[in-house]
């Protein structure tokens, strides 16, 4: 009995809901003006050549050599970016049933683009994260001269369909030069951890960078699209640029920093902030595929956890004097 | 239906960079570049579908979760935001999960999993999850999964809607 009652209010709840939806959705569409018509017009001739033009370049990748698929691919996950951009901003004047429709046509373009970018480009490995090569790494040292090892990237080791083995990390190293190029780390989550003494080059945009537990290492990256993590880390330099930087127990760091929100920090001291000055090719095009803006840089705007005075500046970070800056890093290349 | 019945309270926590933020701000409307990590809580008012949505999002930073415990009070709703991409953190994910759905002042709440940042190429997918976050184990509240981009926007509205629509269902009744 008491089911039953229940099953009813049930029904009649949500048929209440279906009718205040059908209400809001009549309302919606009575309140377009002309104007809303004219601009739904124009977005939407716009966002059909937009879409053919991408929809061509994917048939396209079929004609194209193996060597520049990579390039081709980012091509089209950039056009789709700035798709995506474009429906957003035009979010006030579309109806709600239209970004649905838009929206799905993107997410169809982005299947399409991921699928035959995985059928066509075998997946590219880090060749040097694993522990067993790292064991060998060391066996090498104790022969040879490794005071500097350049590694180089192994990219047609076979792929694990193991999801969790961790492909995007570079771990337990002393000694190391290392450069990653945006192919290896575009939109990927990386993870530095356990380095001591490295200078690691990230010339790419990838989507978060995790640092752990660095000690005297240089890391020098491109656009970070969304955020990095610092943890435990001492006496390093970082060049990096990001949405959000989160620093936490880490001491004795200098930081070149773009950060387009903020930055905040916790049980840290001794951090000297500079502006962001890293250079290299293409790092113009990398702040364009990571979205990131690469005018707007708050690298003052630091939030300190354990200092929570508004009226005065916490003294666990500084500016950097101006004395003290590398101004390029081209030494360090 | 008395109108102060149509004030919904909805909870969204999970790790930091979880994209907690991003989502609120992204369902109002707001501009989504310029957001920084909560310090402290932001609390937004929407009027949807005819309810009233009071969202509390809450920092997920380490040290902010032992304060996450001072907002459960009168949660109808809880969202769990997932960083689909944050492979490595996915057991801390799983084990702050499960710790939150085992307090009593949550044990009304409905529960909604948002597999956030599936634009990224790397994201895990809904039934990696489901598994690696032991969502079948949860007998104790209504859940669902879904995948999302606060980014572009992709399914807010679907996760959000169900949620509505299973609170209003349980709590809405005409007694
Ligand atoms: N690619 C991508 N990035 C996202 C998405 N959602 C959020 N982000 C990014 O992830 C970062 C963290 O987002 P926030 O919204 O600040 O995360 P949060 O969960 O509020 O973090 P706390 O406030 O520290 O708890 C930002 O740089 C966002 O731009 C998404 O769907 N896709
Ligand atoms: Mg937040």
């Amino acid at each position: 009995m008491q089911e039953k009652c229940d099953r009813k209010i049930e029904m009649l709840t949500k048929r209440d809901l279906e009718r205040k939806l059908d209400l809001q959705k009549e309302q919606e569409i009575r309140n377009l003006t002309n104007a809303d018509n004219e601009k739904i017009d124009y977005f939407e001739s716009v966002f059909n050549e937009k879409r053919q033009f991408i929809a061509d370049a994917i048939d396209e990748a079929h004609n194209i050599d193996i060597d520049k698929l990579g390039v081709h691919f980012n091509n089209i996950s950039r056009d789709i970016l700035i798709l995506q951009k474009y429906l957003a901003a035009s979010n006030i004047f579309l109806r709600g049933y239209d970004i649905k429709i838009y929206q799905q046509v993107l997410q169809n373009l982005t299947n399409q683009a991921r699928d035959l970018e995985d059928k066509l480009l075998p997946k590219k490995k880090f060749g040097f994260k694993n522990k067993k090569s790292q064991k060998i790494d060391i066996g090498n040292g104790i022969n040879g001269n490794r005071k500097k090892t350049i590694d180089e990237v192994d990219s047609c080791a076979p792929t694990k369909l193991d999801a969790f083995e961790d492909l995007n990390a570079v771990s337990d190293r002393s000694d190391t030069n290392l450069v990653l190029s945006n192919s290896q780390i575009f939109k990927k989550d990386i993870l530095l951890s356990k380095l001591n003494n490295c200078k690691i080059k990230l010339f790419g945009s990838p989507s978060t960078l995790h640092m752990n537990y660095l000690k005297d290492c240089y890391i020098f990256c491109g656009p970070v699209s969304t955020s990095i993590f610092v943890e435990s880390c001492e006496n390093c330099t970082f060049v990096i640029a990001c949405q959000q930087l989160r620093l936490h127990s880490s001491k004795n760091i200098n930081i070149y920093l773009h950060v387009t929100s903020r930055a905040i920090m916790e049980d840290s001291s001794n951090i000297f902030i500079a502006p962001y000055n890293l250079e290299y090719e293409n790092i113009q095009e990398d702040f364009k595929k990571s979205g990131l803006d690469g005018c707007s840089n708050n690298w003052t705007a630091i939030d300190d956890f354990n200092w929570l005075k508004l009226d005065k500046k916490s003294p666990n970070w500084n500016v950097l004097d101006e004395a003290k800056r590398i101004e390029k890093w081209s030494s360090f290349f | 239906m008395k109108q102060k019945e149509k004030e919904i309270r909805i909870l969204m926590l999970g790790l930091d960079n979880a994209g907690k933020t991003t989502i609120l701000k992204k369902f109002n409307g707001e501009d989504i570049n310029t957001i920084s990590p909560t310090l402290g809580f932001n609390i937004k008012t929407l009027e949807h579908r005819g309810f009233k949505l009071n969202m509390w999002d809450v920092g997920g930073q380490k040290s902010l979760r032992s304060y996450w415990r001072n907002y459960f009070e009168c949660t109808d709703g809880l969202i769990w935001v997932v960083d689909s991409a944050d492979k490595r953190r996915l057991k801390d994910c799983k084990a702050e999960l499960h710790i939150l759905l085992q307090e009593e002042r949550l044990s009304g709440a409905t529960l909604l999993v948002f597999a956030n940042k599936r634009d990224l190429p790397g994201a895990c997918n809904i039934e990696e999850l489901r598994d690696i976050l032991d969502l079948d184990e949860i007998k104790s509240h209504h859940w669902h999964i879904i995948w999302c981009s606060a980014v572009t926007g992709e399914n807010l509205l679907q996760g959000i809607d169900w949620l509505i629509s299973d609170i209003a269902t349980r709590i809405f009744t005409l007694d």
